[in-house]
């Protein structure tokens, strides 16, 4: 599995769900733009998604330069400021001189910016703490610095006390130790701790600051300076990149710098600014005329009249009673939503009410911290604002009634204390009108669920028949530690009026190691830290299915009218247990085919898609002896049976085990420890030795023996393959190997050949071989088949920074 | 849309002037020398304005505390 593509195919899901809708993608059909309306699929809205805070952009002043400059100098003007500049760069850099008392750069855009900046002022020996919610485009250039395998991590959002310690610890091996952080961040609307942070540069030398205040400009500090800079003096370790592109209203950036050496050195060396294009004449000649209002008394009343604004907001959303997720002094507004369902909803009734309003969803904010953002700028009227709010606060209980959601579930969702008017549980109707066709039905074990009822359900679809999971609990029981405790929990969701299952399915809740599924290098380096804590980077999740079983582990009738109903049940139970067990991470997995219905309403309830690793699966066993087989591979597998597998043959003694003594269940489970320390591909916790010994003893389970006789010397076990039996297929689950014999006697080519010898003998119809050694399973006549889950996770924190990880070595064992 | 006093007062001068008009009424007008005075009505009290007419500038946006106040200005 490809982590990068993981990201992109599900932004692909959310943003085209979010076009498919109708509220992302969309154009305007004004010819000209006034004031802050737009015209969107022919209604007239109050645009509330406008950054030009100061509504600048019309100004009169701003247009009539920005033509001046393109009859003066042309539309544009293209060569790299390496060679030459017009003289509006000039005036403008020496107007930002003015502004901000510090040496500038002027880009064009703030991603230009930091892809000058970062890979110049950054060297591979510093190390960089990124905060989780820095914008996306700093960590874009962040990512440049991979290939110098500089040390980078994501520090929680705003945790000042956590960066303090990374400092402690990282400042005897790097001179600077840079922190990334947004000024005002750009979908709560939040502040980074700047008095801090100015704080903690001061005590520490290493410490040297990097931030993106585009969302202050111009609304904030003397001349417009920014939030960073209001009432404060330039940090001499700090570097300031921030837009033009917002409150400034014409696009480009600006980078200042505490010294004039740092802006030369980024001038004269960032990539950007040798091969990128310039600012434009229009551009240029707007900022120019921009800059000159910044320096004037009239931006101090500019700013007052939006600081009003704000105030009148944050009073209205308080009277309104709108979950607000992070009360604050910026502009930005950010109504939870908590499901991406919601937020459609939502932003559809906005606009068919009269107001445009943003989408706050993935990837700039996790999945189920989706919500309603809107920002305020001077050119909207109160009545607007109250208007808005209002409307917001009638049509958000309608949309959550809709979607099955309550007021409770955002809050919590945000980890927000719930206020006394939102305990009252509103989900109450659409519960009672559920209840009337459906009853949610939530067992403890495998024992309190009728077996009959259970094997109609599962029987032959997997590893978890009623037998299976009584054998799983058996085994994941009252164990020493921790990882090998798992909590059992059984849905099933049935109509009232005929009894009938519409949705079911068992979860374990259990530790998982979140490197599980990254790249065996990034579990390498994490699997050295776990050396001193076995429990870094590891998290509570709720499985369908488990870790030890493949298959479709989620029963849904879709002929049944109440399937998406009885889904929503069925999540309000996984949420129940979420909660409880306190786990992360809610998956919902081994999907081979998934309908666009299907996968359009996970999403809306906000899980996203990523696919497993490929499953191998031998479909075809119609052959019937070892000759049959033979003929039945292709060349090239044909000449592997030969030189691999045919020639060891006979030096193996195979057959089947019951009730093993103790030593050999000890020598049986030393094999399998081989096996999972090797590789790292799928990084699970090693299972504990009981499930060995339960399922030599189980009848719907066997355990294949290889035994070898190599070099006249006494046979020894040398490879065991425990395999469920009961139901159409053979479904190895667990492999041990003596890779001593690996090399000269190709032990586990051979325990894959004599899985195949013990499937058909036994009459069965597929051999499901599980994940991982495609290539080795081919040639057994093995395909690949897709498969998905389907993830929810609470805190992705420690996603972000498997992410970062996978982008650049980081020095965890340095 | 209700709002306190305590709210109200929140706001400067040239924001409560808007916040009346667009959410309050005008319920009395009188210019006396060089000063407009208005009375205002929102949500459930009153609003003196003061404007100086020579140089425009808001000298009062304040609720009225003493509401005899409004019956001499209605007597003016």
């Amino acid at each position: 599995m490809k982590q990068g593509n993981v990201v992109i195919d599900t932004v692909d899901q959310i943003i085209s769900d979010g076009v498919k809708k109708g509220i992302l993608h969309l154009y305007t059909d004004d010819n000209t733009l006034h004031g802050n309306h737009i015209t969107l699929k022919g209604k007239k809205v109050v645009n509330f998604g406008s950054c030009s805070y100061l509504g600048l952009e019309f100004d009169a002043r701003l247009k009539e330069a920005s033509k001046a400059a393109i009859d003066n100098y042309g539309t544009q003007f293209s060569e790299s400021r390496a060679y030459v500049s017009i003289k509006l760069y000039r005036q403008l850099e020496e107007l930002f001189f003015r502004i901000f008392e510090a040496p500038c750069v002027i880009t064009p855009t703030t991603t230009l910016g930091h892809m000058a900046n970062i890979p110049v002022l950054m060297s591979p020996d510093d190390a960089i703490i990124t905060d989780q919610q820095v914008h996306n485009s700093v960590g874009t250039a962040v990512k440049l610095l991979k290939t110098s395998r500089t040390h980078i991590e994501v520090l929680r959002h705003n945790k000042m006390d956590l960066l303090e310690d990374r400092i402690k610890l990282l400042r005897s091996k790097h001179k600077k130790i840079w922190y990334l952080a947004d000024g005002i961040y750009s979908m709560f609307g939040d502040t980074a701790p700047i008095d801090e942070l100015y704080e903690l540069m001061d005590l520490y030398p290493q410490l040297h600051l990097y931030v993106d205040d585009a969302h202050g400009m111009s609304i904030h500090g003397r001349h417009g300076r920014g939030s960073v800079l209001d009432k404060r003096k330039f940090h001499p370790k700090m570097v300031l990149a921030t837009s033009l592109a917002k409150g400034f209203a014409t696009g480009g950036a600006v980078m200042v710098y505490p010294n004039k050496e740092m802006a030369r050195k980024v001038r004269t060396c960032g990539g950007p600014l040798i091969t990128s294009g310039p600012l434009q004449p229009a551009q240029l000649g707007a900022a120019v005329a921009a800059a000159s209002i910044h320096l004037t008394e009239e931006i101090y009343s500019m700013q007052d009249e939006l600081y009003e604004r704000i105030k009148f907001t944050n009073l209205m959303l308080k009277k309104y009673h709108l979950p607000v997720i992070a009360e604050n002094n910026s502009a930005i507004f950010f109504v939870g939503a908590h499901l991406p369902k919601v937020g459609y909803n939502m932003v559809r009734r906005m606009l068919e009410a009269g107001y445009y309003v943003n989408l706050g969803i993935f990837p700039a904010v996790p999945m189920k911290n989706t919500g309603i953002r809107f920002t305020i700028t001077r050119l909207h009227t109160f009545s607007q604002i109250e208007q808005m709010i209002r409307t917001m606060s009638e049509q958000l209980p309608k949309a959550l009634k809709e979607e099955g959601v309550s007021y409770e579930d955002i809050y919590k969702a945000f980890k927000l204390p719930v206020p006394e008017e939102n305990l009252i549980d509103q989900k109450v109707a659409s519960v009672i009108s559920q209840a009337l066709s459906l009853k949610s039905y939530h067992y403890k074990s495998i024992h309190q669920v009728d077996k009959k009822d259970w094997d109609i359900l599962f029987k032959g679809k997997g590893t978890f028949d009623w037998d299976g999971l009584a054998l799983l609990e058996d085994s994941f029981m009252n164990n020493e530690l921790p990882e090998n405790n798992w909590e059992f929990d059984y849905i099933i969701i049935k109509e009232v009026r005929t009894g009938r299952p519409i949705v079911a399915s068992f979860f374990t809740t259990a530790l998982w190691k979140d490197d599980m599924l990254s790249p065996a290098d990034i579990s390498e380096s994490i699997e050295v830290k776990r050396i001193r804590d076995p429990y870094y980077f590891t998290s509570r999740v709720i499985s369908s299915g488990s870790l030890l079983t493949e298959g479709e582990h989620l029963f849904i009738d879709k002929t049944s009218p109440f399937w998406k109903d009885a889904m929503q049940l069925l999540f309000d139970e996984i949420n129940s247990l979420q909660e409880s067990y306190n786990a992360n991470s809610i998956v919902l997995r081994d999907f081979h085919h998934i309908d666009d219905e299907f996968e359009s309403f996970l999403i809306d309830n906000g899980f996203f898609k990523t696919p497993m690793p490929d499953n191998n699966v031998v479909s075809d066993l119609r052959w019937n002896n070892a000759e049959e087989f033979y003929q039945s591979l292709s060349k090239c597998s044909k000449a592997h049976f030969r030189k691999n597998v045919r020639r060891y043959q006979n030096y193996y003694e195979v057959g089947t085990e019951r009730n093993p003594s103790e030593i050999e269940i000890e020598h049986w489970y030393s094999l399998y420890e081989n096996v999972k320390n090797k590789s790292l591909n799928l990084n699970t916790f090693t299972l504990p030795k009981k499930l060995f010994a339960n399922i030599a003893c189980n009848d719907s389970w066997e355990t294949l023996v290889l035994k070898l006789t190599a070099d006249n010397s006494a046979k020894i076990t040398v490879a065991v393959v425990c395999s469920h039996i009961a139901g159409e297929n053979y479904i190895p689950m667990i492999i041990g190997l003596d890779y001593t014999y690996n090399e000269t006697y190709k032990v586990y080519r051979q325990a894959l050949y004599q899985v195949m010898m013990r499937a058909q003998a036994l009459g069965k119809q597929k051999v499901l071989l599980g994940f991982s050694a495609s290539i080795e399973k081919k040639k057994v006549g093995a395909a690949l088949f897709p498969t998905y889950a389907f993830m929810q996770i609470k805190d992705n924190y420690n996603a972000q920074t498997l992410s970062i990880m996978n982008l650049a070595t980081t020095t965890l064992n340095k | 849309m209700k709002l306190t006093r305590g709210e109200f007062c929140q706001f400067n001068y040239t924001t409560r002037l808007k916040l009346l008009k667009e959410f309050g009424r005008n319920v009395l007008e009188k210019k006396i020398k060089m000063r407009l005075i208005s009375i205002y009505r929102i949500s459930d009290f009153y609003v003196e304005v003061y404007q100086n007419l020579d140089n425009q500038q808001l000298e009062k946006v304040e609720p009225v505390k003493n509401m005899g106040v409004l019956d001499i200005y209605s007597k003016l």
